[in-house]
């Protein structure tokens, strides 16, 4: 049964969510596709949608690209002209280990996987994490491939 | 509650942090804090922009004032804007005897040797050209031997270093307002000739001047103006022919000549061959060059902090000589190649007040030699004549030099070190004289004696403290000062060489009053009669000379010497010059034995820090010097503070440095 806690009278202006333990706190985060609502506002990204567009960013993100902040990114665009054998997939998923260790303290990672896939010259990486202070585990998967 | 972004930080890190703050307090977003978030993306491009701009602007600031200004086209652009010049590289100097024999017949009386004549050298292996500016002339002595003279009729014929060159332009319509763009950013603007021809094809021409040069100017002033554009190269313009300045006439052409110079790395040639023959008529012979004076002068383009530096006291001069400092200022803005230091005082704060005169002593570089200084001073007094608001007399005085004699004693722990006991004496010897150095040699430049200690002090942990007695030492030659020179002293105006004659040869004679008198009844003195008697009495009988230092002389005392000199030889003994013990007397002493060999020759004076040497004269004076030094204890030997022209200079050769071995450790 949930326990319902009671302030006193004289704290009962103070915000009850900072004692409430359990989370209240959400993630929000402007969408990077800046798609507009019909009001004309930007929509925005909750919670996991959040941390996964944020975890997006970071792998895709390579050193020097963020201004003052030189080692943040996953830098994979370094590797792109290594041989794609097995220690690349295991240098790659190292990078990103990293770097969402540094970067991004509201995913725990519980599984990644990184699969080179030679014949479409792509890697694919999925990440399983859970959002820190919750239950939930999210699994997203990218696939990084060259340009052109 | 913040509700707005502060705006006051300048750098990336603060700038991004204020946006947090102020995104903080909004209800919209939360995840700013993320490195990752799409919101921190955004919060840093809008800081690095931000940021950007705060450095742009900080930047455009900091170049709009002379005080900050770093680049050197802001400084020049700002110097400009107060009428300062900044001074361009300059060429080196040398002067040097071009003469020739030939034993050619039918040779003719007078030969001319063409301006931009060529002579090589080399200065640490880097190979010069210097050449000669203007055309000079040599005549036969009679039997083939030519030298060239200037004008003047010296044989010192002027060579400076560079490349000739010439840019030409036409001119087109007044209303293009023309600017002449000179390529080149190795210009001595003292060389450049600007010349204008009223046609494309004329032969005669109108010599323009430099508008710094110019002492007028109106609507029919054939001035240039020649300024360092903000790329470092030079840009010729002039008047608008009417209010300022002729303009050139659409269709003229001007010749711009100049020398392209590499500044200082030119000085210091000593030997100089001419590239070329010397040809004239059926002459054709090779030139002998004799070095008069080594090459000198030759400097960089003005340095930015230069500028910085001098700039505003220009403007406060504003091309006048009107108070002490004015003269400084704008004689070291025309020699100051050939200078390192310059001070300048008002007759009035002289030791001997002499109303009416402005009294200059120059420092002039080392390699500068004696013909040049004389023709320096020449010229100064010349410029004095032209820029001078009243007519003050501009005196010359010579830096006077006052060695300092320092006796270092240090305490030292050989444990605490791994240097031997004389390294570290030698490290103090060099920290005393890099001390002097640095701090002392100018004028108004004060030894602080707290100050040295502080660095020996410093030198080495093993060294614990220090202390060190000072004395103060000047340097006289054991000759009698010339007649002339007192007699000169006493004139109200410039004597000429009879009147001066006629004067000594009576004082020779004993006959003062007649001296006096001439003096007087020639209106030639502002002395009385009673006064020039004494004083030629005084100099006949009793020929002084004075040394005066800086500062107080200590007092006499009856344990230590406060005056003692240097090793002499006089009747047969090595003898020493020492005041009286508890007098101001002095006395010329033995060296061994301390016998009196010559009571009372001089005295000095405790409070004006003087010291009197009657006329001796020793045979030889020891260690093959050609100078007695005399050495006296300054009353606070915490400080000696020149002041006017004298200077400070250290003596290795009588100071020393003595270890006093201890076990302390702190």
């Amino acid at each position: 049964m949930a326990t319902t806690r009671v302030l006193s009278k004289q704290d009962g202006t103070q915000s009850a969510s900072t004692i409430i333990t359990s989370r209240a706190k959400l993630y929000r985060d402007i969408d990077l596709s800046f798609t507009a609502k019909p009001n004309g506002d930007l929509y925005l990204k909750k919670d996991a949608a959040a941390v996964t567009q944020a975890l997006k960013n970071l792998i895709q993100t390579n050193f020097m690209e963020k201004p003052f902040l030189p080692n943040y990114g996953a830098n994979l665009r370094a590797m792109l002209f290594e041989l794609a054998d097995d220690d690349t997939e295991e240098e790659m998923a190292e990078q990103i280990m990293r770097t969402i260790s540094a970067f991004e303290p509201r995913a725990k990672v519980v599984g990644l996987d990184v699969t080179a896939n030679q014949d479409q010259n792509s890697v694919s990486v999925t990440i399983d994490y859970q959002v820190v202070n919750t239950d939930e585990v999210i699994s997203f998967t990218t696939s990084i491939s060259r340009l052109r | 509650m913040a509700t707005t972004i502060r705006s006051t930080a300048l750098d990336f890190e603060n700038i991004k942090s204020n946006l947090k703050t102020y995104l903080a307090n909004k209800d919209e977003f939360s995840d700013y804090n993320f490195e990752a978030s799409g919101l921190s993306n955004i919060l840093d491009v809008l800081a690095y922009n931000t940021h950007i701009n705060a450095l742009i602007a900080n930047f455009a600031l900091n170049e709009s004032y002379l005080p900050t200004a770093q680049l050197r086209s802001s400084m020049v652009s700002l110097a400009e804007g107060i009428g300062y010049v900044p001074d361009t590289d300059t060429a080196s100097q040398a002067k040097v005897k071009v003469s020739f024999s030939t034993t050619t017949g039918a040779r003719p009386t007078i030969v001319s040797l063409p301006a931009y004549t060529k002579f090589s050298t080399e200065v640490d292996d880097v190979s010069y050209t210097f050449q000669t500016t203007e055309t000079f002339y040599a005549n036969d002595n009679g039997s083939g031997y030519y030298e060239f003279q200037t004008a003047s009729g010296s044989n010192q014929i002027p060579i400076y270093e560079g490349t000739l060159k010439t840019k030409t332009f036409l001119v087109g319509e007044y209303e293009d307002n023309p600017v002449y763009v000179i390529p080149d950013s190795t210009i001595d603007a003292d060389t450049v000739s600007v010349k204008v021809y009223a046609s494309a094809t004329s032969t005669a021409f109108i010599a323009y001047q430099n508008i710094l040069n110019a002492t007028t100017i109106n609507a029919n002033s054939t001035v240039y103006i020649l300024k360092e554009a903000p790329n470092g190269i030079f840009e010729l313009s002039f008047g608008d022919g009417t209010t300022f300045g002729v303009a050139p006439a659409a269709g003229s052409r001007i010749e711009v000549e100049y020398l392209s110079t590499k500044g200082e790395s030119a000085n210091g040639a000593t030997t100089f061959t001419a590239n070329n023959e010397f040809s004239f008529g059926n002459i054709n012979e090779s030139l002998t060059i004799t070095t008069l004076a080594n090459s000198v002068g030759g400097k960089d383009k003005e340095s930015i902090e230069s500028i910085r530096k001098n700039a505003p006291y220009q403007y406060a001069a504003q091309n006048r000589m009107v108070t002490a400092a004015d003269y400084s200022s704008l004689i070291l803005r025309n020699y100051s190649t050939l200078i390192k230091d310059i001070v300048s005082w008002g007759g009035q704060d002289a030791l001997e007040p002499e109303f009416g005169a402005v009294f200059t002593s120059i420092l002039f570089e080392d390699t500068v030699s004696a013909e040049t200084q004389t023709a320096t001073r020449n010229e100064i007094l010349e410029l004095a004549k032209q820029l001078a608001i009243v007519s003050f007399n501009l005196r010359f005085v010579d830096p006077i030099t006052t060695y300092v004699e320092v006796d270092t004693f240090f305490q030292f722990n050989p444990k605490l070190t791994d240097l031997t006991i004389n390294a570290v004496k030698n490290n103090i010897s060099n920290v005393i004289q890099s001390y002097f150095d640095v701090n002392t040699g100018n004028f108004n430049q004060a030894f602080r004696r707290s100050n040295l200690l502080t660095d020996i002090d410093a030198s080495s942990p093993a060294v614990l403290s220090s202390r060190a007695n000072i004395r103060m030492q000047q340097r006289f030659t054991p000759t009698a000062p010339s007649l002339v020179k007192t007699v000169r002293g006493v004139a109200s105006t410039t004597l000429n060489n009879d009147q001066v004659n006629d004067i000594v040869s009576l004082i020779a004679q004993n006959a003062f009053v007649a001296a006096g008198s001439y003096m007087i009844n020639r209106n030639l003195t502002n002395n009385n009669l009673s006064e020039l008697v004494s004083t030629f009495t005084a100099v006949k009988n009793n020929v002084s000379q004075r040394l005066l230092f800086p500062v107080a002389i200590a007092v006499p005392d009856d344990d230590t010497y406060s005056v003692v000199s240097s090793e002499f030889t006089y009747k047969a003994q090595n003898c020493v010059i020492k005041n009286k013990l508890g007098t101001s007397t002095l006395q010329v002493v033995a060296s061994a034995g301390g016998t009196v060999v010559l009571d009372d020759v001089g005295n000095y004076d405790a409070a004006t820090g003087s010291v009197t040497i009657n006329y001796f004269l020793p045979t030889a004076i020891s260690g093959g010097e050609t100078q007695i030094k005399i050495s006296a204890v300054p009353a606070n030997q915490s400080v000696i503070d020149p002041t006017r022209n004298e200077r400070i200079v250290y003596d290795p050769n009588r100071s020393n440095v003595t270890p006093v071995i201890t076990d302390a450790s702190n």
